[in-house]
């Protein structure tokens, strides 16, 4: 089921840059195309992995992490495994090469090599800021601070902090998702209390 | 001799007493400063409850084959309606059942409730404790995720060779029941089978004949009061009955609470709770579930033959306790007891950073 829903978001992906390419801009589809051709020629693929996220989120969360928090294959993007560059399709190669190229994060799309959250990324910050952070990976921080992906109530910059999925609800400090899942579910737990104290309450006048 | 067994067995088995009228009518419970000890069974038994309705609940949406088995809880816990509360629910009663087990076992012993006639109600609780660490054991494996695949390689490992220090044949054992357990040399498909026959059906089938054993033998016997100063006595029926439906509800709404606000799986890092693929690289923090640290620990930095031997004799001690502490006072019981439980408290919550000091 979700390899197939997988293979969706591919094709409808692969579509909107076919769509960008040929519809909208000519000229600029054009200079996108001979920029991705000059890419191949180049080999430039292995420039997607940022180690120095990892290395940085590691260290603040004390935690030891894989390629798997941005990208879709736990080792990173390089190698010839589902999800890395070595078993895209040549329409895919041509994807991941394409945010590369783009000046508006409008245009930006989903690459098959990234899961939800590094695509997120890529799209709120734009490649530009994404390649700046490698220096100074806080700045990502800085950026993401008010947004939450998943909407657990942990912001994504703080997800980013503590070493969890800022793409999964499920995951975060345990601490702050008790404090804000109470935040959110507080009418549902106070009416559990109530009745299970009231049905005790009554329970108990049966005593003899 | 002959009529000794004969009235040792009457003592342990006073079938007179099994009627209608001393089941029900007449049964009483002692009321005395430490009569909340009499409730922990019972909440044990609650959390097996909540655990039995959780299990049949996922039942029908686990699939137990290493292709869908990851999947199937995936699909569980985001797209079944309640299917995380009811799978939430299922890991933290996990935990309190056990939590509570150990605690009822630990009142028991420091109360000497195990004494004449009760030594049988006290083996059979041993025993159904340690089915409750196999259904642990059984049920980690059951998501198929990084964690769970290489916990359970570790366990096998460390049942492997639980034996082979043993001089000839005696090695064998541990050999045969890690193979026989895991269906063949590593774990496979055939290890997935086997733990989930043994989650759902094997280990319940075996716990629910011991636990009606245990309970018949809890109400034959009545509760434990010899080494109590008891005030009053109240009747079961209501009353007794009455607050122990009133605490498993209450115990029902804490952790209905829980399974709402804590994932339980938010305790461990986004690698570990990954889909286990064969040659992927084992991420850092493999460790099995808080229960076993007490033991895995250990084995990290001491000889493990030192540290087999010496749960084997441990286990034989606390089977055998009405025999071995017969004559030792109740002080030193509770002694022990405090001496465990700072120790299991220290290995469960400490021990991962007591074993990086030992390697420095």
């Amino acid at each position: 089921m979700y390899r197939l829903l997988e293979n969706d978001t591919k094709g409808v992906t692969l579509n909107k840059v076919k769509g960008l390419i040929t519809s909208a801009d000519s000229s600029l589809a054009l200079r996108m195309t001979l920029l991705v051709i000059f890419l191949f020629f180049l080999n430039v693929t292995s420039a997607f992995a940022f180690n120095e996220f990892q290395t940085f989120i590691e260290q603040k969360s004390k935690k030891q992490l894989n390629c798997a928090y941005c990208h879709s294959h736990v080792n990173g993007p390089n190698g010839n495994e589902a999800g890395q560059l070595g078993s895209l399709s040549e329409d895919e190669k041509q994807l991941t090469a394409y945010n590369q190229f783009v000046k508006s994060n409008k245009e930006l799309v989903d690459s098959p090599i990234l899961n939800e959250f590094g695509n997120y990324l890529v799209k709120k910050l734009g490649y530009e800021k994404i390649t700046n952070a490698q220096n100074d990976p806080s700045l990502l921080v800085n950026e993401l601070n008010d947004l939450d992906l998943d909407h657990d109530g942990i912001s994504d910059a703080q997800e980013l902090l503590d070493g969890t999925l800022p793409n999964d609800p499920l995951d975060g400090s345990p601490v702050k998702l008790l404090i804000n899942n109470l935040k959110k579910k507080w009418v549902e737990i106070i009416f559990q209390i109530t009745m299970v104290l009231l049905l005790i309450v009554s329970l108990l006048r049966f005593r003899s | 001799m002959f009529e000794k067994i004969i009235q040792n067995l009457k003592d342990r088995f006073p079938v007179e007493k099994i009627n209608f009228e001393n089941f029900v009518l007449k049964k009483e419970v002692p009321v005395h400063k430490l009569s909340w000890v009499y409730y922990l069974g019972g909440m044990t038994m609650f959390c097996f409850l909540i655990q039995v309705i959780t299990g049949l609940l996922l039942l029908p949406y686990y699939q137990s084959n290493i292709i869908n088995a990851y999947q199937s809880i995936e699909y569980i816990t985001y797209f079944v309606p309640s299917g995380f509360l009811v799978r939430n629910l299922h890991a933290w009663s996990s935990s309190f059942m056990i939590f509570f087990a150990i605690i009822h076992l630990f009142t028991v012993f420091a109360t000497k409730s195990y004494q004449k006639p009760r030594e049988l109600t006290w083996m059979t609780g041993v025993i159904l404790l340690i089915i409750t660490l196999g259904f642990g054991f059984t049920g980690y494996l059951l998501p198929w995720n990084q964690l769970s695949v290489n916990a359970t390689k570790v366990g096998m490992e460390i049942l492997q060779s639980s034996t082979s220090f043993l001089p000839g044949i005696f090695k064998l054992p541990g050999e045969f029941f890690a193979t026989n357990l895991r269906g063949g040399a590593s774990i496979t498909q055939s290890t997935l089978s086997r733990f989930f026959a043994l989650h759902v059906v094997i280990l319940p089938f075996i716990f629910l004949a011991l636990i009606m054993i245990h309970l018949f033998l809890v109400q034959l016997h009545g509760m434990s009061k010899e080494n109590f100063k008891v005030q009053r006595y109240e009747k079961f029926f209501p009353n007794f009955f009455i607050k122990d439906i009133a605490i498993w509800l209450f115990l029902f709404l804490v952790l209905l609470v829980i399974a709402q606000t804590i994932p339980y799986d938010s305790f461990l890092s986004y690698p570990l709770k990954a889909q286990y693929i064969d040659n992927s690289p084992t991420p850092a923090g493999i460790k099995p579930e808080w229960y076993f640290l007490f033991l895995y620990y250990p084995l990290e930095v001491l000889p493990k033959t030192f540290v087999i031997v010496g749960s084997f004799i441990v286990f034989i001690a606390i089977l055998f306790t009405p025999i071995f502490f017969k004559k030792v006072s109740i002080k030193f019981h509770f002694l022990i007891v405090l001496f465990v439980f700072a120790y299991l408290v220290i290995s469960t919550v400490w021990g991962g950073d007591i074993v990086q000091i030992i390697r420095k």
